[in-house]
């Protein structure tokens, strides 16, 4: 079944890329698969623990196996994982050269199940390294203008970030001779070690989150991609960077992990607070956007720093919550990128809503949802998160709902520089060309979704409460 | 019976984004139906509640929201006195109010558009009554934050709305900051989210004194922002920049109580807490940096919305000094007039195109019911018995008396005095003297427009005439004090404003540009004109430090310090093959000596190693 889910995108690749016409509709089915098999785990999940394992072997020798195995947390991401390809594909229904472009699509999709599904951690690597080559390409190709600079960055800053992640494994493995996860976790490793390997595989992480200071290449990198890249990059991508902390620092050495809590809250508030007050500062568009991303990467950071089931059930709210609601945001931002021409506020310089509703009226609901505003999941990730950081941490995390200030303050100041207004020169010459409806339908459907989640929240902390109940007793413990 | 509160709450705010829908693919204004059908739904559902609170019922139902790693969020209702007389009050207002929008935005290009915000906010008004705890008392209260910023910038293709509805929001939302902080602080300590419990941990001493005042002092943070006191009221002089409706439903009857209805809603804990005296200090100086404002301003709603800031204030000073009945009679008994009063100054601006208060003139002739009815509020306003404004005021400054503090006193004294003042400055300035053009081309408002109005003035007469059961149902054992030292005191200081109104806006006997001449005189307009700068104040702070300090370093932090970083590796990267390349010259004979050097080096280190 896993197995299945992770090879299909990447066989109908080839055939994406020669039948060119039919690509789009090769990687709809993908994403409506992954969708599918993500929904049926959720249904069929026991409860707790890795379910639905298989086991492949192919180098026993050096434990180098296809360990594929999902609990909650995976479950949950898988589905996410699929929603999203779904509707990366729609918006990208139109976009030119589309045979190589889903061709890479396709292949992302199976590398990011294999991430979340793989219990061997050189898989996991294998996987977390694929997932690279096609967003580079990606950015590299179909970006704006700078588009190699921000493609090379973005790969030699992660790929950099990753050889410590490699590193990490080696050690890993000379120390138990092990790759599996299970077998790992049986091991006897000493604490010092155990440090030193965490904070190897720390800094392949965190880059991917991306935390302040590692998370210069990310604005350049959304900044240039196509805005579906950037749903991508936003929803997913950096999800693994949470995931891969989440899953194999802090689930498979809880007792190296309470050395690092303060480190983790440290990097957590001042990548929310750096982020913010960046992007009360900027005048681009999706830079903005952009750095909002990071903003709320930092509060998952702090609420994981916690170590505690609150905080990390706020952790994994708060990520899917990210994804659907920065992925509208970047969304967004392309197509006003696209109306106006200019990625500047400044330029733009008023009276945009008036003209455009359709895109206006999403950008001011992706900012609630953004600040984190009651009714949409971002409420629900940020009020979760300040209560676990409370828990811990005591009074530092009364700073926290400032950080949604900060938010509204940078998001409805653009509402009143760029939306609100008189009408500019600029925005007057504009001509109106109405979007097709099958790129309205995702943008729709990212703020049905987290309306959704913002009101009946339960559905996933329900789902999620069992895995994050016995990590936090581990961890507690 | 609570599963008719949930709905009365529920329907109006899922039911707005429907009623858009529906009403912008039929007709535009089937919306006002819509609007009036849920909103009418709800204050019968609500007004059915009172009736049966005041026999002695009390409503209560909960259930888990959520529940997150083991921490459970509820959600539900708890309708008791003091919230079932907000909440009823809240429910009608809010229909009357959309009644009389038709006649007022009968203009509009997009009437569905405001239908539907103005459904949602009485939804999320109702909703913050009803809550049974905390957070869903924020839920709410960010609702009614995010609609008074969608009706305050309406008309947001002009500048100045848009401006009003972002400052409105950021100031609000600033104070937000300090509520959720002050929940989650509480939240932890008393491992409870629920009014009642909290309150009742209070009385029994269960949560610590330090850690009750903080969060007290933490949410009435949130208060200060929501009913606009100082220092965080600039917002709501702009808001004015909204429709007429809006102003008198949000910034003067409804949301604008909100913090009101916090403090009074948490009342044990916040008499437990020990902070009531900031609560009174606050409503004081509010009050009177409010009444001082509304004497020099010059248009109508602005001088209408200084108004309201100082009868709120006077509110927290009845709850400060420890009146939980004086505070809440005082908000309802506010509201009912305050509403009447901005909404025949709506008649007045709708039929004139005229804001400003001193371009009217003579206006009695050609608006005879909105002058009675505006006079009828002005009179409670003023606080003239038997209407309600009277018995609620007095009160007030009863207890600002009793709460032993001489400046607070003196404070609210001079803003409950000056009213009078301010009121029929205004009153005498639109609607008596020589018709002047403006007042001319003025016709009576429709039936519309002043049925609602007239409801108000009956219901004005009769919070003021059953004031002593409407107490009761707030407060169980409230008595209401009498001192009549006290009245007559602030009559007679009442009867010289009054006369010095008369003299100078009625008779004309006194020229104010003459007095303004003074340079003592025109300084001090200039202060009160200005709220003693506060507002440039805050403004200078968020650009000059926000914006153009803190941002600005993080901006310059992430150019200099964190990619210049980055860049400075690949910098060196680059550095290094440049040196290094040197040595790549193409020939066989370097590469052959340095490899033999190399491999001699290597050796050499391996005997002496081993």
């Amino acid at each position: 079944m896993l197995l299945t889910t992770i090879i299909l995108p990447v066989l109908l690749a080839p055939f994406a890329y020669f039948f060119e016409r039919q690509a789009k509709y090769l990687s709809l089915f993908a994403g409506i698969f992954v969708t599918f098999v993500g929904l049926y785990l959720w249904t069929n999940y026991p409860g707790h623990g890795f379910a639905f394992e298989e086991f492949y072997p192919i180098f026993p020798q050096w434990d180098f196996n296809l360990h594929l195995g999902v609990d909650a947390l995976s479950i949950a991401l898988i589905t996410l994982t699929g929603i999203i390809a779904i509707l990366v594909t729609l918006s990208s229904w139109n976009i030119n050269w589309q045979g190589a472009y889903f061709f890479l699509i396709l292949i992302f999709l199976g590398a990011m199940v294999g991430v979340f599904a793989s219990l061997n951690y050189l898989w996991f690597f294998i996987f977390w390294e694929f997932t690279l080559v096609p967003m580079f390409f990606h950015i590299g190709i179909w970006g704006a203008e700078n588009r190699i600079y921000a493609a090379v960055k973005f790969f030699l800053y992660t790929h950099l970030a990753s050889i410590f992640l490699f590193l990490a494994i080696l050690i890993i493995f000379i120390k138990t001779g092990h790759f599996d996860f299970l077998a790992i976790k049986q091991a006897n490793i000493p604490l010092d070690l155990q440090k030193v390997i965490w904070a190897l595989a720390f800094i392949g992480y965190i880059v991917k989150m991306p935390v302040v200071p590692f998370h210069t290449w990310l604005p350049d990198a959304h900044v240039q991609a196509p805005s579906p890249i950037s749903v991508i990059l936003a929803g997913l991508l950096l999800k693994m960077g949470a995931y891969g902390l989440l899953r194999w620092n802090i689930e498979l050495f809880p007792e190296a992990s309470k050395h690092f809590i303060y480190l983790m809250l440290a990097i957590g508030l001042l990548t929310v607070f750096h982020a913010a007050f960046k992007a009360l500062y900027e005048d681009h568009v999706k830079r903005m956007v952009a750095y909002s991303s990071i903003n709320h990467m930092g509060l998952v950071l702090v609420a994981l720093a916690t170590l505690t089931s609150v905080g990390i059930s706020a952790a994994i709210y708060e990520m899917v919550a990210h994804a659907l609601i920065i992925s509208l945001m970047f969304m967004v931002a392309g197509y006003i990128h696209h109306i106006t021409g200019t990625w500047y506020i400044s330029e733009i310089g008023g009276g945009f809503l008036r003209k455009f509703p359709f895109i206006g009226t999403l950008y001011v609901l992706g900012a609630l949802g953004a600040l984190g505003f009651p009714g949409t999941a971002g409420f629900i990730g940020e009020v979760t998160a300040i209560y676990a950081a409370f828990d811990k941490f005591g009074w530092l995390a009364l700073s926290l709902p400032f950080s949604a200030v900060l938010t509204a303050g940078f998001f409805f100041w653009a509402i009143r520089r760029m939306l609100h207004g008189e009408e500019s020169k600029k925005v007057s010459q504009l001509h109106i060309h109405p979007l097709p409806t099958v790129e309205k339908l995702p943008l729709v459907v990212y703020v049905a979704l987290f309306i959704f989640l913002g009101v009946a929240p339960s559905l996933l902390f329900n789902f999620i409460n069992g895995y994050t109940q016995t990590l936090g007793k581990i961890l507690g413990g | 019976m609570e599963w008719l509160i949930y709905l009365s709450v529920l329907l109006p705010i899922f039911g707005a984004p429907i009623i858009w829908f529906i009403s912008h693919y039929t007709n535009k204004w089937f919306s006002w139906y819509l609007s009036l059908a849920v909103t009418g739904f709800s204050a019968l559902v609500a007004l059915l509640t009172a009736l049966q609170v005041a026999g002695g019922a009390k409503f209560e139902h909960s259930f888990t929201w959520f529940n997150f790693g083991g921490v459970e969020v509820p959600f539900g209702i708890y309708v008791d006195g003091m919230s079932t007389v907000v909440y009823a009050m809240a429910a009608l207002l809010g229909f009357l109010i959309v009644i009389y929008s038709r006649g007022y935005m009968e203009h509009d290009e997009s009437p569905h558009r405001f239908f539907m915000k103005v459904t949602f906010f009485i939804g999320s008004m109702l909703g913050l009554t009803v809550s049974d705890n905390l957070i869903g008392m924020f839920i709410f209260w960010e609702f009614m934050g995010l609609a008074s910023y969608l009706l305050i910038s309406y008309w947001y293709y002009k500048n100045s709305a848009a401006d009003a509805g972002l400052k409105a929001f950021l100031m609000t939302k600033f104070a937000d900051g300090f509520f959720l902080a002050g929940i989650v602080l509480l939240w932890w300590y008393s491992g409870s989210l629920k009014v009642v419990e909290i309150n009742h941990l209070a009385e029994t001493a269960g949560i610590p004194l330090f850690i009750a005042a903080v969060s007290a002092l933490l949410m009435f943070g949130g208060a200060i922002g929501k009913s606009a006191q100082f220092p965080l009221f600039p917002w709501l002089l702009d808001a004015m920049e909204g429709p007429t409706p809006v102003s008198a439903l949000i910034h003067a009857a409804t949301m604008v109580n909100a913090g009101v209805f916090l403090v009074g809603r948490l009342f044990d804990f916040y008499t437990y807490s020990g902070v009531l005296y900031v609560v009174l200090a606050i409503g004081a100086i509010s009050a009177f940096i409010a009444v001082l404002g509304a004497m020099v301003h010059r248009e109508i709603k602005k001088i209408i919305a200084f108004s309201t800031m100082e009868n709120l204030g006077l509110m927290f000073v009845g709850l400060g000094a420890g009146s939980l009945a004086a505070g809440i009679f005082h908000l309802v008994s506010h509201a009912t007039f305050k509403a009447l009063m901005f909404l025949s100054a709506g008649n007045v601006i709708h039929f004139t195109h005229e804001k400003d208060a001193f371009k009217i003139r003579g206006l009695r002739k050609f608006m005879p019911y909105t002058a009675i009815l505006f006079l009828i509020a002005l009179l409670s306003l003023a606080g003239i018995p038997p209407l309600s404004g009277f018995f609620s005021k007095e009160w007030i400054v009863h207890e600002a008396k009793l709460s032993g503090d001489p400046i607070a006193f003196a404070f609210v004294l001079t803003a409950a005095v000056l009213t009078i003042y301010y009121g029929f400055r205004l009153w005498f300035q639109i609607f008596t003297g020589e018709p002047n053009e403006i007042a001319k081309r003025a016709k009576e408002a429709y039936l519309v427009m002043l049925i609602p109005l007239v409801v108000l003035a009956v219901l004005t007469f009769l919070v003021g005439i059953f004031h002593q059961s409407i107490v009761h149902l707030i407060e169980r054992h409230a008595h209401i004090p009498h001192d009549w030292g006290l009245t007559i005191l602030v009559f007679s200081l009442m009867a010289v404003a009054f006369g010095l109104a008369w003299l100078i806006y009625y008779k004309r006997a006194i020229d104010t540009e003459e007095l303004m001449k003074d340079p003592i005189v025109s300084a001090l307009n200039k202060v009160f004109y200005n709220s003693f700068f506060v507002d440039f104040l805050l403004r200078w702070l968020s650009r000059n430090f926000v914006v153009e300090f803190l941002a600005l370093l993080a901006h310059w932090l992430d150019r200099n310090v964190y990619d210049y970083i980055v860049n400075g590796v690949a910098k060196t990267a680059l550095w290094t093959w440049e040196k290094v390349k040197i040595i790549q010259t193409g020939n066989l004979i370097h590469y052959l000596t340095i490899f033999v050097s190399g491999a001699i080096v290597l050796y050499y280190l391996y005997l002496v190693i081993l």
